[in-house]
């Protein structure tokens, strides 16, 4: 066997492969979804991390406020333990506000 | 409002895109080339599932990618093609690692009842002479053209092609195929 009768198996072999292959219209379709999902990320993608700076910017302020009024903070709560009640629920409605926002805004959907 | 201006900024994009390829353009291009990548894929995964999912993701990046001739989008969507069924390897033998399933290999794929064809034969090499040997004498593509598909140098090409003729020639001859 040569070269050519090699060429010649491989080329019937190609000849003889009949698939079914997806409509190209169909492909077209997925293509152009895939391309506006591509795009619609670009897009988002400085909202997406000024959303996560601004995240990381309140926790920052938060810690430094929480550590400068450390003192004060011990004090009401050692003398008025009412105040630690009220403060918690404060606390966890802000913090369950923040994250709504965050997920229902316009660049995570 | 946010929603307003992606709107317009996807309005934007979608104008400056216009220099990829059209529909009616892809379409022939997928009439002329769809049949022979899908064998490619196919005698390469030696999966015909894997060779239509491959395939449709490979023309979902053409499309995407910036209009180019046709002999470069030919190039470009082999190597895609090829780079996309190498990860897909990949991912099954992390599964396979992860599973512990030892008996899962390439070669599940292979039907084994099968009489002895040429398809079955040509299976018997590995996919770098599979992958090689198609685009060599199917696809009639250059040393150079292979070498950038396959991601491998341009000289190292030469030798795998000559030894993958070779072993071709040897298990036709052994199952009777050709002259000897």
């Amino acid at each position: 066997m040569n070269d050519s009768d090699l060429d010649a198996i491989l080329k019937q072999m190609a000849t003889e492969h009949r698939p079914q292959l997806p409509s190209p219209g169909l492909i077209w379709f997925r293509a152009q979804i895939v391309r506006k999902a591509w795009q619609k990320e670009r897009i988002e993608r400085p909202l997406v991390m000024m959303h996560g700076f601004a995240g990381l910017i309140g926790a920052v302020i938060l810690l430094l406020l929480v550590a400068d009024n450390w003192g004060q903070m011990q004090d009401a709560m050692d003398h008025r333990s009412w105040f630690l009640l009220p403060l918690l629920l404060l606390t966890l409605t802000a913090s369950l506000a923040s994250g709504a926002i965050l997920l229902w805004s316009p660049a995570k959907r | 409002m946010v929603a307003g201006v992606t709107l317009c900024y996807l309005t934007m994009a979608e104008s400056r895109t216009g220099e990829r390829s059209s529909q009616p353009e892809f379409e022939a291009f997928y009439l002329r080339t769809g049949r022979l990548l899908h064998g490619y894929l196919c005698r390469l995964s030696r999966d015909p599932a894997t060779a239509d999912e491959v395939l449709q993701e490979a023309y979902l990046r053409m499309i995407n990618a910036p209009d180019m001739e046709e002999q470069v989008r030919k190039a470009y969507l082999y190597r895609t093609a090829t780079n996309l069924l190498r990860d897909h390897w990949r991912k099954q033998k992390r599964e396979r690692k992860h599973w512990q399933k030892q008996n899962f290999s390439e070669a599940i794929h292979q039907n084994l009842d099968k009489p002895l064809d040429v398809s079955s034969i040509f299976e018997k090499l590995s996919a770098v002479d599979r992958a090689t040997l198609w685009l060599a004498h199917v696809e009639q593509l250059s040393h150079r053209e292979m070498a950038d598909i396959l991601g491998v140098k341009e000289r190292s090409i030469k030798v795998i092609l000559f030894r993958a003729r070779a072993k071709a020639r040897d298990l036709f001859e052994k199952a009777g195929l050709g002259a000897p």
